[in-house]
This record gives structure tokens, C-alpha cells and sequence, in this order.
């Protein structure tokens, strides 16, 4: 794998970061702006998170290693029970093996959040 | 202060460990460890910082960088709408900073105080998650230091992640639509890629763009058939 060098990074972090905060800053700066469009955003916030979350889920996993026997076996054990983060198993029907609670506790206050807000 | 660390103290229990694997899937990607550093300071926006590692590791341009920004934050957009703005009352730095670092965590505390906080509350609690997300992240690359570079394949932990938060939205019935939607847009993504012949850096944007159409195609009493409010 080719290495992107420190240039593209530094400008990935900096292209991130400035719409991140765009996102972030445009309700307070454009608020009748913002309200008007207020269904519009309420309705995205809604279905952008899990249909997002299903994209990444599945983007990363077919970026895993799949194209031999052994290194699938990696990938799949990999998935199963390896990693601190979390792990979950496919093939017991995707119980939560939380190593950390805290990727779950995020979650769950994103989530509740959509609620609230909307 | 002292009630500042109170209420972030269930904050502090998920950002340090989080902000730790950040910073080890990154180095562990052959990233530079102080742009791990850089990102958890300037950029401090979590799923958007896991998938960055992925991103760069792809070698995408920085065209579909800002559109999977754009695409995983949007829901920000909203939290500024109901935060308690009217505290920070001729204290404009201040309410830059709330600006900045408005995550999904903060703003669920500082939603909670409501209208009666206090500007100087707000500003320790932002502040502090903001502190805790950073100190992950330096651990994290100290943790990095002591694993050998021989051992590597960290990278089912990022698919990990993001199936057990894809997997949190199917306990909610009405969520189910949009993550059929999300399932039908990666698999039109990944098949006009290996069989279409189309580059493998575009996949997350197609992805996306599939997935914009399909949202407003669709009618939405499919898509917010239960408990939908809007």
C-alpha cells in the first residue's frame, strides 16, 4: 500500500476539520436560515445516521482482506472476537460482545439526541 | 469547575478509550503519529476521524474527503439549532469555541442544563470533553509505541466499530428502512466498481450519492412508517 504523504494528510485533517465546523457553526451564524429548513434537516438527521452507519459498516468490511482462504480467516476471527473496540459475532446472530461500554454509551447519546432534536 | 467534571464524567468513560483506538488504528496505518493529534484537535469529530484513518489508507481525493464529512456530520447542523446559545450573551470566543466543539456528547450535556446554564459551565464542560478526547488520543499513540510493528491487521477493529454502530440502529424498527437503503446504495457502490470497472477510490461516494437519491426517492411514509416525527 502506498503511503499518502504528510501534505495530503495535513490537508484531509484541514478539508475535514473546516466543513466539520461549517456543520457545526452554520445553525448559530444562518438561524432563520437554518429554521426554514429546519424539516428538511430534521428529516436528514433522521435517515442519514443509519443508512451512513450501514454504508461504513459494509465499506470497511469489503476493504478487509478477502482474497484468500487464510486471510479471510483473519478478517472473519478478526471480526469476531479480536479487537478491543467491539466485537460481534455473525455467526451467533450479532450479540454485543462489548469490550469497551463506551463505543455502546456514545451510541446511545447520539442516538437518544435524534430523538430529542426531532 | 467541580460540577463541570461531574457531568462529563460518563463523557470521560467513553472518550478516553475511544480517542486511545483512534490514535492506535491510525499509527497502526502508517500514519504520522502527530497528525493523530492534530486531527483530535482540530478536527474532534469521532466516526469522522475513524473513517479518515480508511480514507487515507485508500488514497481518496480530497473531494470525497468533504463529501463523507459533509455526509457523516450533517446531524450537527441540528444540535446548534436548540443549543443554549442565550448563556454565552457578549462572550463571543467563548461561543466560537461551543461552535467548535459541539459533538454529539457535549451537546446532549449542555442540552440537559437548558436555558438557566451558566456561560462559564458550558465553556468547562465543552472544554473538558474536549481535553478527554485529546488525552485518548495521546495514550494512544504512547500505547501505539509498544506494540511492535510486526503485528499488524488492525483494521477489522474500524469494520468492528461501525458494524456494532450500523447494528445499534436495527433495534429501532422505524430505522430499519434507511438502513435498507444504506445496504442497497453500498451494494450498487461496490457492484458498478468491480464489475462497472469504475475507480475503487470513488466506492464511499457513489455510496453516498446513491444513497441522497434513494432517501428522496423514496416515499416517505416507507421510511418514517413508525415513530416518525418529522
Amino acid at each position: 500500500m502506498n503511503q499518502p504523504d504528510n501534505v495530503k494528510i495535513i490537508a484531509a485533517i484541514a478539508v475535514s476539520a473546516v466543513a466539520t465546523f461549517a456543520l457545526r457553526a452554520l445553525p448559530f451564524v444562518l438561524l432563520k436560515y437554518a429554521k426554514c429548513y429546519q424539516k428538511l434537516f430534521a428529516f436528514l438527521g433522521n435517515v442519514m445516521p443509519p443508512g451512513m452507519m450501514m454504508i461504513l459498516s459494509l465499506y470497511c468490511l469489503a476493504g478487509l482482506y478477502w482474497n484468500s482462504w487464510t486471510q479471510a480467516g483473519v478478517s472473519f476471527f478478526g471480526l469476531r472476537d479480536g479487537g478491543a473496540l467491539a466485537a460481534c459475532s455473525p455467526s451467533s446472530g450479532f450479540e454485543h460482545l462489548l469490550r469497551v461500554g463506551g463505543v455502546c454509551d456514545r451510541a446511545k447519546s447520539a442516538e437518544g439526541l435524534c430523538f430529542i432534536v426531532s | 469547575m467541580r460540577e463541570a467534571l461531574r457531568l462529563t464524567f460518563p463523557i470521560m468513560m467513553g472518550y478516553i478509550p475511544l480517542g486511545l483506538a483512534f490514535a492506535v488504528i491510525w499509527v497502526q496505518q502508517g500514519l504520522p503519529w502527530w497528525a493523530a493529534i492534530a486531527a483530535s484537535v482540530f478536527l474532534y469529530a469521532g466516526s469522522m476521524q475513524f473513517l479518515l484513518v480508511g480514507l487515507l489508507a485508500a488514497g481518496v481525493d480530497l473531494g470525497a474527503v468533504l463529501l463523507a464529512t459533509v455526509a457523516v456530520n450533517l446531524r450537527h447542523i441540528f444540535y446548534g439549532l436548540s443549543f443554549p446559545a442565550a448563556a454565552f450573551q457578549g462572550h463571543r470566543r467563548a461561543l466560537s469555541y461551543a461552535m467548535f466543539t459541539l459533538t454529539d456528547e457535549a451537546y446532549s450535556v449542555c442540552a440537559q442544563l437548558g436555558k438557566q446554564a451558566d456561560w462559564r459551565l458550558l465553556t468547562w464542560v465543552l472544554l473538558l470533553c474536549h481535553l478527554y478526547w485529546i488525552g485518548g488520543t495521546v495514550l494512544g499513540v504512547l500505547a501505539s509505541w509498544l506494540i511492535p510493528p510486526q503485528v499488524f491487521g488492525f483494521d477489522f477493529a474500524l469494520a468492528a466499530l461501525f458494524t456494532v454502530l450500523a447494528q445499534h440502529h436495527v433495534y429501532y424498527p422505524e430505522r430499519r428502512p434507511a438502513l435498507f437503503l444504506g445496504l442497497t446504495a453500498i451494494a450498487a457502490a461496490l457492484l458498478l466498481v468491480h464489475v462497472g470497472g469504475i475507480d475503487s477510490k470513488q466506492t464511499l461516494a457513489l455510496a453516498i450519492a446513491v444513497l441522497l437519491v434513494l432517501l428522496f426517492v423514496t416515499p416517505r411514509r416507507f421510511l418514517l412508517a413508525q415513530g416518525g416525527n418529522v
